[in-house]
């Protein structure tokens, strides 16, 4: 997935899991080729905006757009956590959680 | 949970269970979350299984070995009736959740996207997706899962884009190569080169 398709690839996945859909079966609903909609959900290249909208609404969600004042996180802990294994990750909630787990 | 039972968190040991009895699972919820990037603490472990009959009594023998004896038997109809089994194992919770929210497919919907994560010791549990475990919590609509949502947007944005993580380093200073007849003028003692003892600063040539 790229970076500046994952907003998209991740909401088209996300309203079809939640519609209960395969591939298929959205792909008939908005006539659209399943492979096409497989290469939006794995991020190979993004939609429009307006056929992001269409695809949302054919697995019955809306996504009401409007401008509001962005506001930055701190992602620093997050990047941090990114940079560990998942194996480290886990290992470090246990510890955080204070009984270690077996290892 | 009654005090009683309340009994050391041990998710290695849950899911090596699992793993020994070749229970086809993928591990939602908190657990997975934390093996995801999420920055959060849970204690116990929600897997999404397989809901084949076989795979349904390979799960019912593995919690008979975790200690989750005394319970009715996992099968379909029990599943059915319950979204939610949720058991005391010798080694901890574990929910048992065959359709999670916003996953009405179950296994089947969330199986293509996850994958398998080494979590030590051997241990390979099939994970959910990030993008599918923003699905569910967006799904859930709690107030914690929705607060939630901003943090794994972001992991999401980290996963696509790894070249974020690692820090920019200044260039290499490498050695500029030598032309011809410097490195044997390099290697003679420093009175004997050309030019005298010293090209630096405070010497007037």
């Amino acid at each position: 997935m790229r970076g500046d398709t994952v907003v998209s690839a991740s909401l088209i996945r996300e309203a079809r899991m939640r519609a209960g859909l395969s591939q298929q079966q959205l792909a008939e609903r908005c006539a659209k080729a399943k492979v096409q909609i497989g290469r939006w959900e794995t991020g190979v290249v993004a939609p429009s905006l307006d056929t992001l909208l269409d695809l949302v609404r054919a697995c019955g969600f809306d996504l009401p757009l409007m401008l509001e004042a962005y506001q930055p996180v701190d992602d620093r802990p997050l990047t941090e956590l990114q940079r560990y294994s998942p194996e480290r990750r886990v290992q470090n909630m246990l510890d955080r959680l204070g009984g270690g787990g077996s290892r | 949970m009654s005090p009683a039972r309340r009994t050391r968190f041990d998710p290695r040991s849950i899911l090596a269970v699992l793993q020994a009895a070749e229970v086809q699972s993928v591990l939602i919820g908190g657990f997975a979350r934390v093996a995801r990037g999420s920055d959060e603490v849970t204690g116990g472990v929600d897997i999404c299984p397989s809901l084949q009959p076989a795979n349904l009594a390979r799960l019912d023998v593995a919690l008979g070995e975790m200690g989750a004896a005394g319970e009715a038997p996992i099968d379909e109809t029990r599943l059915r009736a319950e979204p939610v089994v949720d058991l005391m194992t010798g080694f901890g919770e574990l929910k048992v959740v065959p359709t999670p929210a916003g996953v009405p497919r179950g296994y089947e919907a969330l199986r293509p996207g996850a994958s398998a994560e080494h979590l030590g010791g051997g241990l390979r549990p099939t994970i959910a997706s990030t993008g599918d475990l923003i699905a569910m919590s967006a799904a859930l609509r709690r107030p914690e899962d929705l607060e939630r949502l901003p943090a794994l947007r972001r992991i999401l944005e980290l996963e696509a884009e790894p070249a974020r993580l690692v820090a920019v380093q200044p260039p290499l200073k490498l050695p500029r190569a030598l032309r011809p007849g410097e490195a044997e003028e390099s290697a003679r003692p420093a009175h004997l080169r050309r030019g005298g003892p010293a090209r630096g600063r405070g010497i007037d040539r």
